[in-house]
């Protein structure tokens, strides 16, 4: 009778520890973001079905974002070149890599990622965020971190290992691009001057009203109509470049057929993508110059100066841009947008109004090793 | 004679429930596709190259970008008539693809003799600033929430004595929505696969009485006697290639 009541004792507690460790062994289930909302004038945005939006994902997407183990010097961060302050731009005409050698590309603003062109860098190399967040870490130029060497050190940190078992169960290269994509797609910018303006809480000033006018019309000599010609490649609500296909790329006349880097042909093949680049967002666009793709322009007086009398003719220079003018009828003497300078005056004053502060300051998006440490 | 007589019960059940099985399914509702390929001068159009003249006047020109909108897709065939809810549609040509298909799901017709489309949007559409099936007020399709959407868009060059001239021919506004009616010869029987081929003749846009000197008006915007024009040209833009 005795064995029997030891017998059963040790079957409880055996089943008892198998049963404890198929609990340790599986994870939670992830919390799903809870309110998301975003304008419905942003239209539709996608969330992959295989890493959808959870408050786990993005904790760990954040911490991944600002820390500096990322790179193979253990030095940079994605934060190094994306600074919250400056609409996740970095101030630099062109970033600086993990060895202090200057890169080729300004470092794109980041903010409502799940709206406009789904293809990712300048050129549009990347078809998704998972893929695009990896490959600055890889890059020997940039941030140079072998993913074996960084999947050990993610490993030996405790909280990372609860971080990532809560999110995603597991730690892997393709868990740790979830997490930071997961960050990236949480990046909405809504509450600037336009978004209220829009939603009717707030009134635009005349001069920033005359520039929103501006921003949205193609000129139109015939009909007396005077534009900006922004809205032929930045959205009216998005801001950004548009969604569909390769219509978020644009060659916008900075250079002419001899100087022409590749841009968008270096991933179609197709030369007339030659020297076509990602149209960004202008979402809080006052805080991210210097601006282009090479970041030439320091100022935004200086990017409107090159619409209105700097445009170089190319082959493949949008027929939007080389026949938009608003004093010439005749596109063969177009000479650039001719604005006066008071027009120049209100459209910079109506991209003012797309700066979010709220979004810029939001500690949600901020460094949570800072947190940690105050 | 008892067996024989359970025996024709079971077979005259059998035939009936085959009959109505058959029967369900033919009328069961299925997708039918509008297939449209972007030509000229009768032949698949070619983008980017200098390839056609300009139909009213010296040089030759290139087109990069060609779309339209295509609109509450009706059909009508055995007595009865079908329309798309929600039926909007961009047929969107470019170097890259210079035909488009367009699933319409669910027809419940047996048959179908006439396709109704409208070219552009109506004005309830026009007006939106949600997503509405292809609507999207932060395309490059749309002008601006006060204006509208463009209703068909045809952007290239010409290459003449001048040099070069861009050509961008931008057609909205609420009046330059055309319905269209296209009568099949032969009903086209509805079943999934079943397809209604169209051209749409980029030509044609620039065709009417006389013919566009293309230098004359390399643009179309916002002069609503010129997009007027364009309007009535592209009325005939889409034909059945059956």
């Amino acid at each position: 009778m005795r064995r029997f009541w030891i017998a059963g004792l040790a079957l409880a507690i055996l089943a008892g520890f198998g049963g404890a460790l198929v609990w340790a062994r599986t994870p939670p289930a992830p919390t799903p973001v809870a309110d998301f909302s975003a304008p419905f004038v942003f239209g539709r945005f996608a969330v992959p079905a295989d890493n959808p939006l959870t408050e786990e994902a993005f904790q760990l997407g954040r911490h991944l974002f600002y820390d500096p183990r990322l790179s193979g010097t253990n030095t940079m961060s994605c934060a190094t070149c994306h600074d919250q302050a400056r609409g996740f731009s970095d101030g630099l005409a062109t970033s600086m890599g993990s060895d202090g050698a200057p890169l080729d590309f300004n470092a794109m603003a980041l903010a409502n990622l799940m709206w406009g062109p789904q293809l990712f860098f300048w050129d549009g190399r990347s078809p998704d965020l998972e893929q695009q967040v990896i490959e600055p870490l890889l890059n020997p130029r940039e941030m140079d971190q072998p993913l074996d060497a960084l999947m050990s050190e993610l490993r030996a940190d405790r909280t990372y290992r609860r971080m990532f078992r809560a999110a995603y169960g597991e730690i892997t290269p393709d868990t740790t691009a979830k997490a930071l994509a997961t960050f990236l797609r949480m990046l909405i910018s809504a509450d600037s001057k336009y978004d209220r303006y829009l939603a009717g809480t707030a009134r635009l000033t005349d001069t920033e009203d005359l520039g929103r006018k501006l921003f949205m019309a193609h000129p139109d000599v015939k009909v007396s109509l005077r534009g900006g010609n922004c809205i032929d490649c930045h959205s009216q609500f998005v801001t950004a470049g548009f969604a569909d296909g390769y219509d978020g790329f644009s060659n916008n006349g900075l250079d002419a057929d001899t100087d022409l880097k590749p841009g968008l042909f270096a991933v179609t093949g197709y030369p007339d993508d030659k020297g076509k680049f990602k149209v960004p967002s202008l979402r809080n666009i006052a805080v991210t110059g210097p601006y282009m793709h090479d970041g030439r322009f320091d100022t935004l007086e200086e990017v409107l100066a090159h619409y209105n009398h700097g445009i170089v003719p190319s082959e493949t220079l949008s027929p939007l841009i080389l026949e938009a003018d608003n004093e010439k009828a005749d596109p063969t003497q177009a000479l650039g947008l001719q604005l006066t300078r008071d027009e120049v005056t209100a459209i910079i004053a109506f991209l003012h109004t797309l700066t979010d502060q709220t979004f810029l300051t939001d500690p949600r998006f901020s460094n949570p090793f800072d947190e940690a440490t105050q | 004679m008892t067996r024989l007589l359970w025996l024709s019960i079971a077979a005259l059940c059998m035939a009936t429930s085959a009959a109505a099985f058959f029967h369900k399914a033919a009328d069961a509702p299925a997708t039918v596709t509008l297939r449209i390929a972007a030509t000229a001068e009768n032949a698949p159009l070619v983008f980017d190259q200098f390839l056609y003249d300009n139909p009213g006047g010296a040089g030759q020109f290139a087109i990069r970008d060609f779309r339209f909108y295509l609109s509450n897709i009706v059909f009508e065939g055995g007595g009865d008539r079908f329309v798309q809810p929600q039926s909007y549609h961009l047929a969107r040509f470019d170097a890259r693809s210079g035909v488009i298909e367009i699933a319409v799901p669910d027809v419940p017709l047996p048959v179908i003799d006439r396709v109704s489309l409208g070219v552009g949007l109506d004005p309830a559409a026009n007006k939106t600033i949600a997503p509405l099936g292809d609507v999207d007020p932060n395309s490059r399709m749309a002008w601006n929430w006060a204006i509208g959407y463009k209703f068909l868009l045809i952007e290239g060059a010409l290459r003449g004595d001048a040099g070069l001239m861009p050509l961008v021919y931008h057609v909205g506004f609420d009046e330059n929505y055309r319905a269209l009616r296209f009568d099949l010869a032969e009903p086209v029987t509805v079943a999934d696969g079943a397809m209604i081929p169209f051209v749409a003749d980029l030509m044609a846009v620039f065709g009417g009485a006389p013919a566009l000197d293309l230098s004359a008006l390399p643009t179309v915007k916002m002069d609503r006697t010129d997009a007027a024009m364009l309007a009535d040209n592209y009325a005939a833009m889409l034909r059945l290639d059956l």
